[in-house]
């Protein structure tokens, strides 16, 4: 008798899913793939009702390779300019742990890293 | 102030990365997305700083992607559960030692040993799992080729259980002694190192029973590895050599690693025995082979000489001998006619007819002729094989096609095409198809040709238009076809072909027939009343019929007009999801309501109006279902801010204003002295670099000054100065005009000068002015302390 009170408030806990802090990070070279999944993913949050916060756009890094044209040191001095931009971005949630994995399972686009982190509480 | 408490505690917390997990491997998973999270190792933990911080993003990714990996190869492991897929330590150390990727595949089942052949079915297959110590031994077991043509208890089929060795020398050994105890050997059989014993052994009891003696005894070293050695030493066989083996021998090659799958040796080994090979004798029947014409050039025959080889097929002489002679009269009879006519010129339009009669004749299949020609085509296809079918059907299709459409540009392809028959045919050693084709025709000759040619007619005027190289496959469907386009076609041949039977076109017949009649003939009226039917049926019709269909444009355009006029727009079918995204607030709700109620009042109106004019057919607006949703989005300052792109936007946090020599009365806001405007860092920091705009500013102020000081004496002068304070930077002055005369010259330098000379007054004045100013509000502000500024008190 002792355990049943313990077993149902057991599952009277599990019933009601424990919300975490998450965030999510999402970097990619590609602008509009990284805009299309951030989109994709408040506009999932906010279907299953979750508490979001985002996106919050981090400054795009941006790598700079500038090299010279001319395979030898003959010749006017012309550079090549190359660079690649990194773009990141992160939303926040107060979710429970596998609403967030089913959120972020749907929208896979190629080229963007996503990561998901989760505040143990 | 400091930083907020972080949403996220990256010493508590946990990371996980998105992988492409491919739907088809683990079918377990219920959400069915293309990602899972995989998570990473816990050195996240707290060795990397905050996101917002701007972490190093190549570490983290190179730390990830290791992780990644390791992870896949765990779980691929875990996924196959066979044991045959489990790597050992022993097969990874294996498979990284040969070079491929550890990633928890045995890229091992797809290697076999050179010379082994494929792996057998029942077994996992594939290269077996060297142990370390015998990889630096060389090979351990040894193979026996010699003993295979002697002996029939040694087939290829033992070679799956058991393994055997070839070694290298033999220590010399008694052979009975040998025989002796390898027949005990012989009998625990699945020993691997024991059982090629057994095998050696048996032929060397057969051999030593023979007397002969030193081959057999080399014969029994069998396997024995080097001929020379092995016909040298002599030694025995039998559980001798198992002893020796432990002790001295060095082996060749060996069975072992795929469990005895051999096909043939890895190593060649030079039989001690020459053993003649069964006698491989076969009775062919030449004369079902088709020798290439020898019009052809030497390569061909040369070609064709070896196309007879020892692996055609037996033929059954006594079988069908009658009706082999048969067929092989008609076939060389028509190989002649075909030769003759055929070969020298190709250009040449030769025996198109011929072709075309018993081609006809063959398809039509008519007597017995056909029907032998059918059975010898079926015989021979049953002999020649599957494969074969196809061939002969492409055979029989290609010379109808030959026949029926004849035109010289083709004929080339088509004998091309025929060669390649008949080498095919050749080669599967039967020329059923191609010869018995040719045979009946060429018996039956003129007598069926006229059938023949009668027969095929109908559905070749059809089937001529067809392009030869396309449809040859095809072509008996497409007979059948053919004949029932033509009869279809019969039908239609008529011209009273454009007669409709449609009730919309029935007042226009009607109409025309009337006026027609009235005005001309009867004749002359069902001729304009054909006409006026074969105009309806090209198409023809008048607007007046499209009346409803004008009417629903116009309705609909005006509605599409009308929110868009309030700047909404109409709900298409993606944006569902924005329906569903954004919640339905008070406020919009309230502005929908408010928006029909404005469209109902129009509506209304409209009807009204409408109404009056009798034109009905507008649809009320309130009728409309079009829904508008106004899109709000929720958004937060972030995320704002954010929208900004960042190669303009650099934000920046806006501070408190925080004094650095600490507070000390005076408020917040000082004027600086110079200025007279509030000080904050930004106008510090410009300071330098916007003097000009700081002159602008404060040239409002010296010119208060100055009306008030000296108002009247310097005035007119003032407005010159100032005047002329500005030509300096006059673009008129500045530049040169192209052609110049010496007076122009000296007059524009004349007049910078001047400029500059009055702008250097100008900033003196200002300068005196300013100082006067600062010692005027450092007095006002005596009672003060510096250090708080001074304020200048403007009156």
């Amino acid at each position: 008798m002792a355990s049943k009170p313990g077993v149902e408030k057991a599952g009277v806990e599990a019933e009601a899913p424990q919300v975490h802090r998450i965030r999510i990070t999402l970097t990619s070279k590609n602008v509009k793939n990284l805009e299309k999944v951030c989109a994709d993913l408040i506009k999932g949050a906010k279907e299953k009702q979750l508490k979001v916060k985002g996106p919050v756009r981090m400054p795009t890094k941006v790598l700079r390779i500038t090299t010279r044209k001319a395979p030898s040191g003959q010749g006017t001095n012309t550079f090549d300019r190359f660079e690649m931009r990194i773009h990141k971005r992160l939303i926040d949630l107060h979710s429970p742990a596998d609403v967030v994995k089913q959120i972020t399972s749907i929208s896979i686009e190629p080229g963007v890293e996503v990561e998901v982190t989760i505040a143990d509480m | 102030m400091g930083k907020k408490k972080a949403f996220i505690d990256k010493k508590k917390a946990v990371t996980y990365n998105l992988v492409y997990r491919d739907p088809t491997d683990d079918p377990e998973d219920e959400d069915g997305g293309q990602g899972t999270l995989a998570p990473i190792g816990g050195h996240r933990g707290g060795a990397h700083p905050i996101p917002d911080d701007y972490p190093e993003y190549y570490d983290d990714e190179g730390s990830v992607y290791d992780s990644e990996y390791s992870l896949a190869m765990s779980r691929s492991a875990a996924a196959h559960h066979d044991s045959s897929y489990s790597l050992s330590e022993e097969r990874r150390r294996e498979l990284l030692a040969l070079g491929f990727p550890d990633d928890g595949y045995d890229y091992l089942k797809h290697l076999r040993d050179l010379g082994r052949g494929r792996a057998p079915a029942g077994k996992a297959g594939g290269v077996a799992t060297i142990p370390e110590d015998q990889e630096l031994d060389g090979f351990d077991d040894d193979e026996d080729g010699a003993d295979g043509g002697g002996d029939g208890e040694w087939q290829e089929g033992s070679d799956s259980e058991e393994d055997f060795t070839i070694y290298d020398q033999e220590p010399a050994q008694n052979p009975n002694a040998g025989a002796a105890a390898a027949a005990a050997a012989a009998a625990a059989a699945a020993q691997r190192s024991k059982l090629d014993a057994a095998a050696l052994a048996a032929a060397a009891a057969a051999a030593a029973a023979d007397g002969a003696g030193p081959s057999t005894s080399a014969g029994g070293g069998g396997g024995g590895g080097r001929a020379a050695a092995s016909a040298a030493a002599g030694p025995g066989p039998g559980s001798a050599r198992a002893a020796a083996r432990s002790a001295a021998a060095r082996s060749i090659a060996t069975t072992a690693r795929t469990q005895g799958s051999a096909v043939g040796p890895s190593v060649y080994v030079p039989a001690v025995r020459l053993v003649p090979p069964k006698a491989d004798v076969k009775v062919v029947d030449a004369r079902r082979l088709v020798v290439r014409p020898t019009g052809h050039d030497e390569a061909a025959a040369a070609a064709a000489l070896t196309e007879v080889t020892a692996l055609a097929r037996q033929t059954e002489l006594h079988g069908k001998r009658g009706k082999l002679y048969q067929d092989m009269d008609e076939v060389e009879k028509s190989m002649a006619a075909m030769e003759n006519g055929n070969d020298p010129n190709r250009k040449e339009v030769v025996e198109g007819d011929e072709w075309a009669d018993w081609l006809d004749e063959f398809v039509a299949g008519g007597g017995d002729d056909g029907d032998g020609a059918a059975a010898a085509v079926g015989g021979g296809r049953a002999e020649a094989g599957g494969a074969e079918d196809e061939n002969d059907e492409d055979g029989g299709d290609e010379e109808e096609g030959g026949g029926t459409s004849e035109e010289p540009e083709e004929y080339e392809e088509e004998d091309e095409w025929r060669a390649r028959h008949r080498r095919r045919q050749q080669q599967e050693g039967g020329t059923a198809a191609g010869g018995t084709a040719a045979a009946p025709p060429s018996q039956a000759g003129p007598a069926a040709a006229a059938g023949g040619v009668g027969g095929v007619g109908a559905a070749s005027v059809a089937s001529s238009y067809w392009r030869r190289p396309e449809r040859r496959d095809r072509r008996e469907g497409f007979e059948a076809l053919d004949a029932q386009f033509e009869r279809l076609a019969v039908e239609y041949d008529d011209d009273e072909i454009g007669a409709l039977d449609d009730g919309r076109y029935d007042d226009d017949d009607g109409e025309g027939d009337d006026d027609d009649e009235e005005e001309e003939g009867g004749a002359a009226a069902a001729a304009a009343a054909a006409a006026a039917r074969r105009k309806a049926a090209a198409g023809a019709c008048e607007i007046s019929d499209f009346a409803d269909v004008l009417d629903e444009f116009l309705s609909e355009h005006r509605a599409t007009e009308s929110l868009e006029a309030e700047g909404l727009k109409q709900l298409q079918v993606s944006d569902d999801v924005a329906l569903l995204a954004s919640r339905p607030d008070p406020e919009a709700l309230a502005a929908t309501r408010a928006r029909l109620q404005r469209q109902v009042e129009a509506a209304a109106a409209a009807a009204a109006a409408a109404g009056a004019a009798g034109a009905g057919d507008d649809e009320p607006p309130a009728a409309m279902r079009t829904i508008v949703v106004q899109e709000a989005e929720r958004w937060d300052c972030e995320s704002v801010l954010s929208l900004t792109s960042n190669l303009e936007n650099h934000p920046g946090k806006i501070v408190e204003p925080q004094r650095r020599t600490g507070g000390r009365g005076g408020g917040l806001i000082r004027l600086s002295a110079k200025t007279g405007m509030p000080v904050t860092r930004g106008s510090v920091r410009d300071g330098g670099g916007g003097g000009g705009a700081v002159l602008a500013a404060g040239g409002t102020i010296p010119e208060e000054g100055e009306q008030e000081g000296e108002e009247g004496e310097e005035e007119g002068g003032e407005d010159s100065e100032s005047e002329e304070g500005g030509s300096v930077l006059d673009p008129a002055m500045l530049s040169r005009r192209k052609g110049e005369t010496a007076e122009e010259r000296k007059a524009r330098k004349a007049a910078v000068k001047e400029a500059r000379r009055n702008q250097r007054t100008a900033k003196k004045e200002m300068k005196n002015m300013f100082r006067q100013q600062a010692t005027r509000a450092q007095k006002q502000s005596a009672g003060r302390s510096q250090a708080a500024g001074s304020t200048y008190v403007i009156p």
